[in-house]
């Protein structure tokens, strides 16, 4: 009994010596702990996997009520003049423009009347034939919120870094395309050729 | 008078108790996170094999635009010189050799593979530069992998730096408790203070991996890569599988010690 006495007050004094060691920690040092788990929880991240979403579009608002997630699956971009029938991602990394175009995070989504940017390569299936444009012709993005009809009405072949090429504004809604040029080349190029194209017709 | 000699022995414990966990802590430290062979360990051939398919679908995710045969990457590397890259940059990170990781093998063969696939395509090369941009931008994703954000150097001189300070710790720690056992021993208050101090570090030890599982996501780490963060998680998880190892260790020590204590003898009146 006097040793199953000894046990419990030892793990009672152990205990409070605990409390008491964590009250000093965090009284001296709970900034610095604090500060360190935020750092490790900034790379605690779930990986997000690209899904079908559905995207809320306000029509009186004229802007989505909430932004899809990275790598999630938007839409789909058709232009029959070229044979494009394509998907359209959010996002324009790597893993995006595998199989489809990608939608830049900086630019406007359909109906929100702004620039928006999409990006794709130039290979066989994508926009290998996006320099084959001419103007008038018709492309369309299918959103899950809508269909969009733009008119190509000007293409333009310019330096990647060159950011005014790119314009991102509100005033009006039109839809950039872009990829590398030329189509045919061999390493990694600076030029992009890129289709402007006015909003003509939507249905949301 | 009673009252100061019962705070001064409950201080005495606390010092003990500290000392005990200081020296748990490190010891944890040295021989888990800062050893290179316990690092090692958590990498498998499955990772490397992972690693392998992870690296070159990103090589081939970046070629798509370059009009070069995806072919020209498919031999260019293998899970064996995935092992030998971390083999090398783990002894970088722990040895102090100062060495530099060596892709040249399989940079050469990534030449070779191009000056094949543009000899079969029947082109003649003329843009020098594009092809070194191609080969350089190809090795940054293979190398990118082993790097760590390119802060090998930064972390390998703070590993350095922090095994030099924490031997020294370890043995100042070491000689201060076995002192302080040896003086317990001779005041008989062996069996007394130790089951203390190792309940107290069971305690803390419990209450900080519970505190930071709650605070931080670490199974849900993800940092440069899947495989890298995989690794990563696995280091975390195994080392708190050894602390609690420790705790149970602890708690059945500090038990057994008190059960040899000897019972207060009853003076009958």
């Amino acid at each position: 009994m006097y040793k199953f006495r000894a046990i419990i007050k030892s793990l009672i004094i152990a205990f409070f010596f605990s409390a008491f060691m964590v009250f000093i920690i965090g009284t001296f040092f709970g900034v610095q702990v604090q500060r360190g788990l935020s750092i490790l929880n900034t790379i605690s991240i779930k990986l997000n996997n690209a899904e079908n979403v559905e995207i809320h579009f306000d029509k009186i608002e004229k802007r989505l009520t909430q932004k899809p997630s990275w790598g999630s699956h938007i839409g789909r971009l058709v232009i029959p003049s070229i044979s494009v029938d394509i998907p359209i991602y959010q996002g324009d990394s790597k893993l995006q423009l595998v199989d489809g175009a990608g939608h830049h995070a900086g630019s406007y989504f359909p109906g929100e009347g702004g620039s928006i940017l999409l990006a794709a390569h130039n290979s066989r299936g994508l926009f290998y034939t996006l320099p084959q444009i001419q103007n008038g012709d018709i492309v369309t993005m299918e959103m899950t919120y809508g269909t969009f009809q733009y008119e190509v009405y000007k293409t333009n072949i310019a330096d990647y870094r060159n950011i005014e090429a790119f314009p991102i504004q509100k005033e009006e809604e039109y839809l950039m395309l872009y990829t590398c040029y030329p189509v045919d080349n061999i390493w990694y190029v600076n030029d992009r050729f890129i289709v402007f194209a006015k909003l003509v017709g939507d249905q949301v | 008078m009673r009252k100061i000699k019962l705070l001064f022995q409950y201080f005495e414990m606390f010092v003990l108790s500290v000392l005990v966990l200081g020296l748990t802590l490190l010891c944890v430290l040295k021989f888990t996170i800062l050893d290179k062979n316990y690092v090692l360990s958590m990498y498998d051939e499955k990772h490397y094999k992972e690693v392998e398919e992870f690296l070159k679908s990103e090589m081939q995710k970046s070629m798509i635009s370059t009009g070069i045969s995806s072919s020209v990457i498919d031999d260019m590397f293998t899970a064996s010189d995935v092992k030998k890259s971390t083999e090398e940059v783990l002894s970088i990170l722990y040895d102090d050799n100062k060495q530099k990781l060596d892709v040249s093998s399989i940079e050469e063969k990534l030449r070779s593979n191009i000056d094949k696939d543009l000899k079969e395509k029947q082109f003649t090369l003329s843009d020098t530069e594009g092809y070194e941009e191609f080969v350089k931008s190809i090795m940054d994703i293979y190398k990118g992998e082993f790097l760590i954000l390119n802060q090998t150097m930064k972390i390998s001189k703070g590993i350095h730096l922090v095994n030099k300070y924490l031997n020294l710790a370890i043995i100042i720690l070491g000689i201060l408790i076995l002192i302080y056992l040896v003086i317990l021993i001779l005041r008989k208050k062996f069996l007394q203070y130790v089951p203390v101090s190792l309940f107290f570090t069971s305690f803390l030890i419990i209450f900080s991996i519970y505190y930071s599982d709650v605070k931080v996501g670490f199974r849900n780490i993800t940092i440069i890569s899947e495989s890298f963060s995989e690794i990563i998680r696995k280091i975390i998880s195994t080392t708190f599988q050894v602390c609690l190892i420790l705790v149970v260790v602890y708690l059945i020590l500090g038990i057994i010690l008190i059960l040899f204590q000897r019972g207060k003898k009853k003076v009958k009146s």
